[in-house]
């Protein structure tokens, strides 16, 4: 199966399944939500048709349901285990106009790179805070942070590391293959949304506007022999049903055609900055129901699958989902470049984040919490 | 019927009262361990090299590990036998001793061992002095192979890591038990003692048993629990309930009066 063209994802998202699975997010009636959990219960794998019904407006009555069946599967896959991590802001420089974002190219915001001993500083104070495991964002301009610029951080920060992600723009296929020769255990990728019409409306420029480019994110990582991968979309952009359906077939299609390889979702739910007018950019506010019924359903569709929580969610929300299925998330985190340095200027900061808890205060939450905080998931061997 | 399972476990020279071993994975607190390991009187621990952090004095698991365990460190991440012979070098490296548990999973979803690249692994660790305990699907020509590999011992698993769906392989575990003359320990999918107790009296060697202890709201009374089942099942066994056979003994209704 491997070595197959790289628009493979492309033709399923078009195929007849999903479109029933599509249909079945907007009409599935109660007793079929019942059917399903009863499925749950019995140990068999959920079908994409099924997580559709779980999706449902019928299903969000059966959440407490759904939510109990996700905590004994993520019991059953994870424990009581929540892997720590923190992302590194290496440059917060862009050449894309993603409407929705505060570091888009038009915004006139406080600009920079991290020079090399910056990043090394970095690193340094961030693994003093006990961590392990970094995921580093490169921004979204190639022009001001290059590849090359992003594998000589890897080089830098990968000593004092065990595991180190990348979230950068899309990449090619030969670029993934090299930063896993340099010891990169994983990328991380959003989709943002699977909507394309949708999508190229709120990316109307930069290398970032190419839908397809990004879509096939997934297959070049999986290509190149890295080993972790963690798929998201940006929940609000367009409908969330729609999108968490076509998440999940992405993710079923990744691990049938990758089996080897250990796989994540992320939720990022959107967050209003000033300036910017969701409203008039069709840009839902999602609820902390709907939230928590979308967490559920990847969970009990795809129990395997790591489930990371980042800090744009409140304290209270991150220790609420800990019993229902996180098993991943940010602790000690800055979104400004430079952050955890001590210097005056940073670059500017790209969201506004919601749990501005120390690594020692997300640590204490967990263990408060019943769940045991990780700081070592990965040894390199 | 080629074996003799009625004495004690002895597994690489080490004689081994307890036939419940367990893990340290999925436990709310690496405080809970020792309590674990004095409820349910184990004597040998699993834990993924991954996750061992030495540097940490507060998240090194093995500082709550009691001196007196036999440490087993598991391959856990390795998806071929390269990097599980790798893994298990330097377990040993970093101080964790000569056993080592082999785990190679390719495939993420299923969480299925890889027989092939076990065997692999097994071959090239055993005969660099590795007391070798393989995770295996559960395949009678396998095991042969891994005891020909020099395997210490054979882990079939009873159903899918983290299932706690029970022993759902129970006939193809049962030719490995009565066919394979090396210490067997049923690995992943018991799920409760009375499974537990059903391994031993298939006469299972052992048993190793993680999420059911991790998880439960009281884990340290699921261990006693389990320690009990193991040893129930254990007694069953040699007071001759043991005898299972997967062909059949046919009671002479017929033919008994030519004796």
């Amino acid at each position: 199966m491997r070595g197959r063209e790289l628009d493979g994802f492309k033709t399923e998202l078009e195929s007849l399944v999903l479109k029933s699975a599509l249909e079945k997010s907007q009409d599935a009636v109660v007793s079929e939500v019942q059917n399903v959990l009863d499925k749950v219960r019995s140990g068999k794998s959920l079908t994409l048709e099924n997580g559709a019904v779980l999706l449902s407006q019928a299903a969000s009555n059966s959440l407490e349901e759904m939510a109990q069946e996700a905590r004994r599967l993520s019991l059953n896959h994870f424990g009581k285990s929540v892997v720590l991590y923190t992302p590194i802001y290496l440059s917060n420089y862009c050449i894309n106009g993603c409407r929705y974002c505060n570091y888009g190219a038009e915004h006139d915001i406080k600009r920079r790179s991290l020079n090399e001993t910056e990043i090394e500083n970095e690193a340094k104070n961030v693994a003093a805070t006990g961590l392990r495991q970094v995921l580093l964002l490169t921004g979204e301009s190639d022009k001001h942070f290059d590849f090359e610029a992003i594998c000589r951080a890897v080089e830098i920060i990968s000593p004092y590391f065990d595991a180190v992600m990348i979230e950068s723009y899309a990449l090619s296929q030969s670029e993934y293959h090299r930063l896993k020769a340099l010891g990169v255990l994983g990328i991380t990728l959003y989709q943002e949304t699977y909507d394309q019409e949708r999508y190229e409306y709120l990316h109307p420029f930069g290398p970032k506007s190419d839908y397809d480019w990004r879509l096939g994110v997934p297959e070049r990582v999986g290509n190149s022999g890295l080993r972790q991968l963690s798929l998201g979309v940006l929940m609000g952009l367009t409908n969330w049903r729609t999108d968490l359906i076509k998440l999940m077939a992405h993710g079923h299609y990744m691990q049938a055609h990758y089996p080897e390889m250990e796989f994540s979702f992320s939720l990022p739910r959107m967050i209003d900055f000033e300036g910017a007018n969701f409203e008039a950019l069709g840009i839902q506010s999602i609820s902390d129901r709907d939230f928590v019924q979308a967490i559920c359903v990847l969970r009990l569709v795809c129990p395997q699958f790591g489930m990371n929580l980042s800090t744009r969610e409140t304290k209270q929300m991150r220790q609420a989902l800990l019993s229902i299925g996180i098993n991943k998330m940010s602790a000690g985190v800055s979104t400004e470049v430079g952050g955890h340095l001590n210097v005056e200027n940073r670059g500017e900061e790209q969201f506004q984040i919601s749990d501005h808890s120390s690594v020692s205060d997300v640590r204490e939450m967990i263990f408060a919490s019943g769940y045991q905080p990780i700081m070592r998931d990965w040894i390199k061997f | 019927m080629g074996k003799s399972n009625q004495g004690p476990l002895v597994i690489g020279e080490r004689r081994l009262e307890s036939r419940l071993f367990i893990g340290t994975g999925k436990f709310s607190n690496h405080q809970i361990v020792p309590q674990v390991v004095v409820s349910s009187r184990s004597e040998v621990i699993t834990m993924a090299l991954r996750r061992v952090n030495l540097e940490a004095p507060e998240d090194n698991m093995m500082r709550y590990i009691p001196s007196h365990m036999q440490l087993l460190p598991n391959t856990s991440g390795a998806r071929n036998a390269d990097e599980a012979v790798r893994i298990a070098r330097l377990a040993r490296e970093m101080g964790c001793g000569n056993w080592i548990k082999i785990e190679v999973i390719s495939d993420m979803k299923y969480l299925m061992p890889d027989n092939r690249e076990t065997i692999k692994a097994t071959e090239i660790l055993a005969r660099e002095g590795f007391v070798v305990l393989p995770y295996m699907s559960p395949d009678l020509m396998a095991a042969k192979a891994l005891v020909e590999a020099g395997a210490a011992t054979i882990m079939p698993l009873g159903s899918p890591i983290g299932s706690n769906r029970g022993i759902l392989t129970k006939s193809l575990i049962q030719m490995i038990i009565d066919e394979i003359d090396i210490p067997i320990v049923i690995d992943a999918g018991i799920g409760r003692p009375s499974e537990a107790a059903e391994a031993m009296e298939m006469g299972a060697d052992a048993v190793l048993v993680n999420t059911a202890i991790a998880t439960a709201i009281n884990p340290v009374l699921m261990g006693e629990a389990f320690r009990k089942a193991v040893e129930a099942g254990r007694m069953a066994f040699e007071a001759g309930l043991g005898k299972v056979c997967s062909t059949s003994q046919a009671s002479s209704p017929l033919t008994g009066f030519l004796r």
